[in-house]
């Protein structure tokens, strides 16, 4: 998994890419290190870039949600397609998440 | 008057790995290291990578092995990439872990030997990747993956996890993935060394919000049909063709 953050005005974006799994716990802690901004600043998460995803992937999704919420920040999916898209509805994760195309 | 035949001796190819070391390692056994060559079953390599890995998969080797200069049961896992199914790859932990994507590599060989339909790819990637996933970490690692559900506890999984991986143990314990195909179906085993679980009597993906224990449910949901054998330490796939 890559990632680039781009933060501006009301939001933070972490833009995903490549393969996101079991084996990218270690550099998804930094992505949760970037969760800073005043209440209600949202972070969103931008799959466009995002091959594949496992379910240690969804898992940090979750993580990232809470850590959010923790912070009082909102949290947001957005770009997921193929099979990352795929993986998301097998799992049930649209019913969790608030997810746009 | 009793003659006894005596077993042919069988050739392995190599690659990346010491000659010295390797005839060593398989004193006393009926292999022969040839080094480069096609005509043998297995092919026993060193450093392992996706890369590497990729190359050598679209080769027509029936078994590969990772190498370990320290592996003193390397002759018995030759043995059985040689013998099992129409397609074995063995590795340690720390190789399936991150040198390797397992799942991927694995689906390209298969797909290169005509063995997984296009149409099927991503099913079967998807579940045989979860499948490892969770023979490395559940099994081989023994990691217990209710803290990296939990935001509080998420740092103290992820030092956890990296803590295993660098311990001489999680070296010494390989998983094997086996296919069998046929022009109806695809079938999958991957084999983990750990201490094996009683699995549930169900697998089901509720809407429950839990960060974990979804890959399994995962695997049962994507694959026509799973059993879980060995005390847990086995876990088998089967995909139709047809659908």
């Amino acid at each position: 998994m890559e990632y680039k953050i781009k933060t501006g005005q009301g939001q933070t974006e972490v833009f995903l890419s490549g393969r996101m799994t079991f084996a990218d716990h270690e550099k998804f802690r930094h992505v949760i290190a970037a969760f800073e901004g005043p209440l209600g600043h949202q972070m969103v998460f931008d799959l466009d870039g995002l091959d594949f995803v496992d379910s240690s992937g969804l898992g940090m999704f979750i993580i990232a949600r809470d850590t959010a919420l923790k912070r009082n920040l909102e949290f947001k999916i957005r770009g997921a397609r193929d099979d990352v898209k795929r993986l998301i509805t097998v799992a049930k994760f649209h019913k969790m998440f608030d997810i746009e195309d | 008057m009793l003659i006894m035949a005596q077993q042919p001796r069988r050739r392995i190819a190599t690659d990346g790995v010491s000659g010295e070391v390797l005839k060593r390692l398989l004193t006393g056994t009926r292999l022969d290291a040839a080094g480069e060559t096609a005509d043998a079953g297995v092919l026993v390599m060193a450093d392992m990578t996706s890369d590497r890995l990729a190359l050598a998969l679209e080769r027509p080797f029936r078994g590969y092995v990772e190498f370990r200069a320290d592996d003193d049961m390397l002759a018995d896992r030759i043995e059985t990439a040689d013998g099992r199914g129409d397609f074995c790859l063995t590795l340690t932990t720390p190789t399936a872990f991150s040198a390797v994507d397992t799942a991927r590599v694995v689906c390209d060989a298969l797909e290169h030997r005509g063995a997984l339909p296009r149409a099927r790819r991503s099913t079967v990637e998807m579940a045989l990747h979860e499948t490892v996933a969770n023979a490395i970490l559940h099994g081989n690692l023994g990691i217990d993956d209710d803290l990296a559900a939990d935001v509080a506890y998420y740092e103290a999984f992820v030092d956890q996890l990296r803590r295993l991986l660098e311990q001489p143990e999680a070296h010494r314990r390989w998983i094997a993935i086996t296919a069998w195909w046929s022009d109806r179906e695809l079938q999958i085993s991957v084999d983990d060394e750990g201490a094996g679980y009683e699995p549930p009597s169900q697998f089901s993906l509720s809407d429950e919000d839990q960060a974990s224990g979804r890959g399994l449910a995962i695997v049962h949901a994507l694959a026509d049909e799973v059993s879980i054998t060995k005390g847990g330490r086995c876990t088998a796939l089967r995909f139709a063709h047809e659908r």
